[in-house]
């Protein structure tokens, strides 16, 4: 169980002040801006995961979206290399694609129902710079079998493959242009429990195998765990906790990771010591906030709590966004800090 | 999609492929041998309106290949009722009598043996003055669609593509045209300029474009960002592509089934213009023209001069609504 | 199906020794439910068999989970029990009890008088059991006033009242509102007060908390389960986490591939399952160590004709010949009822 990410060089991407607006307008015409990204920053080296987990409407998949430049962002920094990508015209971007693909949360959708899947991972072997036909062809093959599948599927339509087969095809696909970065959106959880091992499993391998960077979002806690080096939550927008693997899930410090932790009970027996308990829902309206955004669920919310909240580290690469996770660990049910 | 289906099985299924390079088909054959021969004599002999039959020549060839349904193995009803239309417009008129011909000697003929739908007033027989106007009502309605689909699909795709004021300026542009009632529009115009068959397919043609923008836009919505496009743009694909290869062909269904309607819309609205006298010029053959010359003869009981033209109208507008139908029902 | 066909069903073991409060009678009894897709006279050998021999068993007040992967045919038995098959299904053999009343075969006005009667449906997409262009109140009260004997005024207070026990802020203003207005939690917590309001004996929740976070699916399965066990009614809930049947029901049902596999309280079954399907799937849910996932290799089974043989034999770690001989029966095991050869 190494959970340490292999010898790195540079990141093969790093996120600074990342900042993300959705304008939407309301039948009078009147202007809404929702923050769904607010000023977040992190980087992924070659061969690991850095996986964000978070309820649905944390902006998780957002992040993910604005660093493939697949929606524009409002504000902030990507670095891909050590190259600015924010301000390239997507004219002149198109072909750095190649660097950085996407797996869909449903595979099904992923492909177009109207043609093959050979047809759709011709397309993918065009950014990879192969322009004969045969060449095209054994790429494909080649790619269909290094998923553990055989290459006459490619003549099917999507509707004709099982789901985890079709995620398996969504990430040959993806490979194909040999990028260094992968978006892992949600890649299991519109599969059956039995298939969805067999999909983690084969992203580990690959990672293994080519040394790729993930960038995982994800709800499914048990996948994060087998998969990711660190973890960030994020709640409305914000990381609350950024830290290693072990770090987040054996000494989770903010209560909304601990909220997380405790429903998905994952540990047989469960955690010792009082659950945590999370109040209510996720609600826009509290994305606004200049102090904590979880207070109205948080049962160790105080008057203090509505302050502007930074996110101040505990241990070294362990980061924490709740002043009493820091300050008075043992009131809210943690171990003092040593 | 019926009419790509049977391309479509031929190259996902190998085996399907082998038996049609083996031996053709005999009912592809026999498709293919009676287009041609409608080509050539649709455009070997000489007449009037060319261009009409060369539309409804493209259009048989188009959609003859999908009167067969290769996985049931019948004759798809109304797809094949809708060609027999068509072929019957364009090589009837050559075995009927001229439909001009006056002779007021056998004028208002009962319907017998030999003259099957009788006389008009001036003797002409309507049995062949039918058969002429299917070239024309089918050839006008099947134009004038054909180009509102070519105008109004892409404005659509595009609206969405581009939103913003591009999209509300094309909306409230198309949203005038549809409050306009389109009878009257067609008087303006035609009192204007005249009438002609280019301007006619031409006014049909623009009170449709809105039809297809606003279709096409509420189609597409969805798909511009649905996840296959998403993939389309992760695999560096240019914005026209991406339109041409993924969105286009999935909004493709909905058109169609739009497109039969229309032609029989269009029918109508031709039928409607020549009814109060702004359709075709006098004695050119045309449904609707000869619905109006005949309904005074009504009222002496000479119901055959206004009925077969009238249910040549039933007819083909029922055809069309039938195919629209089936269109939006198969995958 | 024709009424002839169910005496003629020998049951492997008729003495059921688990059967719930022997002698009382189960609210919900499915005995040997077998469904057919297509038509059985022109393609038999393309008819698929979704459901093949289902035995189901909800006593009064009993919470029973029905767990499986998607096309094991969970969601197919709700919809034999409430008798809403699709179209081109029909049940080929067997029967459904409710309250001791047969359902198969039953006229469709009974049917409609059970279902918001004395069955009850709650769904994965709670918005799809409310309608749109009523409010909430409203149409929680139109059910009580058409189940009872309540007025108007009456039904709307009855239905606030309901609506406030789900766990709803501000019931009485929130009752004007329509289901658009309500989030994921508190649309899913109408649509059991909608549920609720015709005072069912059994509800069928149907994955009622697959759509939601695991914060909220915590907080919707202790509501149905606190509302259920205060009515006195009974609880079948189908969902495919065998976890939350863990935590939620005393009595659980394991299905694959149209078979029920295992069938016992939840404690012996998800603690020491006696067939290797079910350990596979707790294993699947199970802590993770390594970085590695828990994976059953293969494919789950089409379904095309009768099964042959066991339908998990392809991706069984403990698969020997005898399972290929024939579909093992469920029989009696201690304290419940297994499919499997070697158990």
């Amino acid at each position: 169980m190494n959970a340490q990410p292999p010898a790195a060089t540079g990141p093969v991407v790093e996120v600074r002040e990342l900042v993300k607006d959705y304008v939407t307008r309301d039948a009078r015409l009147r202007q809404h801006t929702a923050r769904a990204v607010d000023g977040v920053s992190f980087e992924i080296h070659p061969g690991e995961t850095f996986a964000i987990v978070g309820e649905s409407g944390s902006g998780k998949t957002t992040v993910g979206r604005v660093l493939l430049k697949l929606t524009a962002a409002t504000d902030g920094t990507v670095l891909f290399g050590g190259k600015g990508i924010l301000d390239v015209p997507e004219r002149r971007f198109r072909l750095e694609r190649r660097h950085m693909q996407m797996v869909f949360q449903d595979p099904l959708a992923a492909f177009d129902p109207q043609t093959t899947i050979r047809s759709s991972l011709r397309e993918f072997t065009r950014l990879g710079g192969l322009e004969t036909r045969t060449e095209q062809n054994d790429a494909i093959a080649e790619a269909i079998r290094s998923v553990g599948l055989e290459p006459d599927i490619a003549g099917r339509r999507p509707s004709q493959v099982s789901g985890g087969q079709l995620q398996r095809l969504s990430i040959a696909r993806s490979l194909l242009p040999e990028p260094e970065l992968l978006f892992l959106d949600e890649p299991t959880s519109s599969l059956d429990v039995s298939i969805r091992g067999q999909i983690v499993n084969l992203l580990l391998d690959l990672q293994e195998r080519r040394h790729l960077a993930y960038l995982l979002v994800a709800h499914d806690l048990r996948v994060v765990y087998a998969m990711a080096h660190r973890v960030a939550v994020m709640y409305l927008g914000q990381f609350v906790e950024v830290g290693s693997r072990d770090q987040v899930y054996a000494d989770a410090r903010h209560p909304y990771t601990r909220g997380l932790l405790d429903a998905a009970e994952l540990d047989d027996p469960p955690r010792s010591g009082e659950p945590v308990r999370l109040v209510g829902e996720i609600s826009e309206e509290a994305a606004t906030k200049a102090g904590c955004r979880l207070t109205l669920r948080c049962p160790y919310a105080v008057e203090r709590c509505e302050e502007p909240q930074p996110l101040r580290e505990t241990t070294a690469g362990h980061l924490v966004r709740c002043w009493r996770a820091v300050e008075q660990p043992v009131e809210i049910g943690l171990r003092a800090n040593e | 999609m019926s009419v790509v289906s049977p391309r479509a099985s031929g190259s996902t299924a190998p085996p399907a492929r082998r038996r049609s390079i083996a031996g053709v088909r005999p009912v592809h054959l026999l498709v293919a041998v009676a287009t041609m021969v409608v080509l050539v004599v649709a455009l070997v002999w000489d007449g009037e309106w060319r261009v009409l039959r060369v539309v409804l020549t493209v259009l048989a060839i188009i959609v003859a290949p999908a009167v067969w349904d290769p996985q049931r193995r019948v004759i798809r009803p109304a797809t094949g009722v809708m060609v027999a239309l068509i072929l019957l417009a364009l090589i009837g008129p050559l075995f009927t009598r001229d439909p001009l011909m006056l002779n007021v000697g056998e004028s208002l003929a009962t319907p017998g043996s030999d003259i099957w739908f009788g006389t008009d007033q001036h003797g002409r027989d309507i049995f062949a003055r039918v058969i002429h106007g299917a070239r024309l009502d089918l050839g006008v309605g099947f134009s004038a669609a054909a180009l509102a689909v070519i105008v109004g699909m892409p404005l659509g795709a595009l609206a969405v593509l581009r939103g913003g004021l591009f999209d509300s300026v094309l909306l409230r542009i198309s949203e005038s045209f549809q409050a306009f009632p389109t009878l009257l529009l067609a008087l303006g115009i035609v009192a204007a300029v005249g009438p002609s068959i280019p301007i006619l397919i031409f006014i049909i043609a623009i009170v449709n474009v809105p039809v297809y923008l606003r279709l096409t836009r509420s189609a597409v919505a969805p798909i511009v960002n649905a996840d296959f496009v998403l993939a389309a743009r992760c695999a560096g694909q240019r914005e026209l592509t991406i339109l041409l290869r993924h969105i286009l062909p999935n909004v493709r269904q909905v058109v169609l089934a739009q497109f039969s309607v229309n032609v029989a819309w269009a029918i109508q609205i031709l039928a409607a213009l020549s009814f109060v006298g702004l359709g075709v010029p006098v004695p050119t053959p045309e449904w609707g023209a000869m619905v109006r010359g005949g309904y005074e003869q009504m009222v002496y009981g000479r119901w055959w001069v206004a009925l077969f033209p009238g249910l040549a109208i039933l007819f083909a507008v029922l055809t069309l609504n039938q195919l629209s139908d089936r269109v939006r029902h198969t995958t | 199906m024709s009424a002839a066909d169910v005496p003629e069903v020998s049951i492997p073991d008729a003495g059921d020794p688990v059967a719930p409060e022997s002698g009382a009678v189960p609210v919900l009894d499915v005995f040997d439910l077998t469904v057919g897709f297509g038509s059985a006279a022109k393609r038999a050998v393309r008819r698929s068999i979704p459901l093949q021999g289902i035995h189901l068993q909800v006593g009064a007040g009993e919470r029973m989970a029905l767990v499986g992967e998607s096309g094991s045919g969970k969601s197919l038995t709700a919809a034999a029990v409430l008798g809403l098959l699709p179209d081109g299904a029909e049940v080929i053999r067997g029967s459904i009890r409710l309250d001791g009343e047969e359902l198969i075969g039953a006229p469709e006005r009974r049917l409609r008088d059970l279902r918001g009667g004395r069955m009850a449906i709650m769904f994965q997409n709670p918005r799809a059991s409310l309608n749109p262009v009523l409010t909430v109140g409203g149409q929680i009260a139109e059910v009580i006033r058409v189940h009872g004997d309540a007025g108007r005024r009456e039904s709307w207070t009855q239905a606030v009242d309901l609506l406030s026990e789900m766990g709803i802020p501000d019931a009485a203003r929130r009752a004007k509102d329509y289901v658009h207005q309500y989030s994921g939690g508190m649309a899913q917590r109408a649509a059991l007060a909608m549920a609720l309001s015709c005072r069912p004996d059994l509800l069928i929740a149907d994955e009622p908390t697959t759509g939601l976070d695991a914060t909220l699916q915590q907080q919707v399965l202790e509501l149905v389960v606190e509302q259920v066990t205060s009515r006195d009614a009974s609880l079948l809930l189908i969902t495919h986490d065998i976890a939350v049947a863990r935590s939620h029901c005393e009595r659980t049902t394991v299905m694959y591939a149209g078979r029920v596999m295992e069938s016992g309280p939840t404690a012996s079954v998800t603690g020491s399952p006696k067939n290797p399907y079910t350990s596979a799937l707790l294993k699947a849910f199970g802590t993770v160590d390594q970085r590695r996932m828990y994976a059953i290799g293969g494919v789950v089974p089409t379904l095309i004709g009768e099964l042959g043989e066991c339908a998990f034999a392809d991706r069984c770690p403990l698969a020997a010949p005898e399972c290929r001989e024939g579909v093992p029966d469920l029989r009696s095991v201690g304290d419940r009822r297994v499919a499997c050869v070697k158990a």
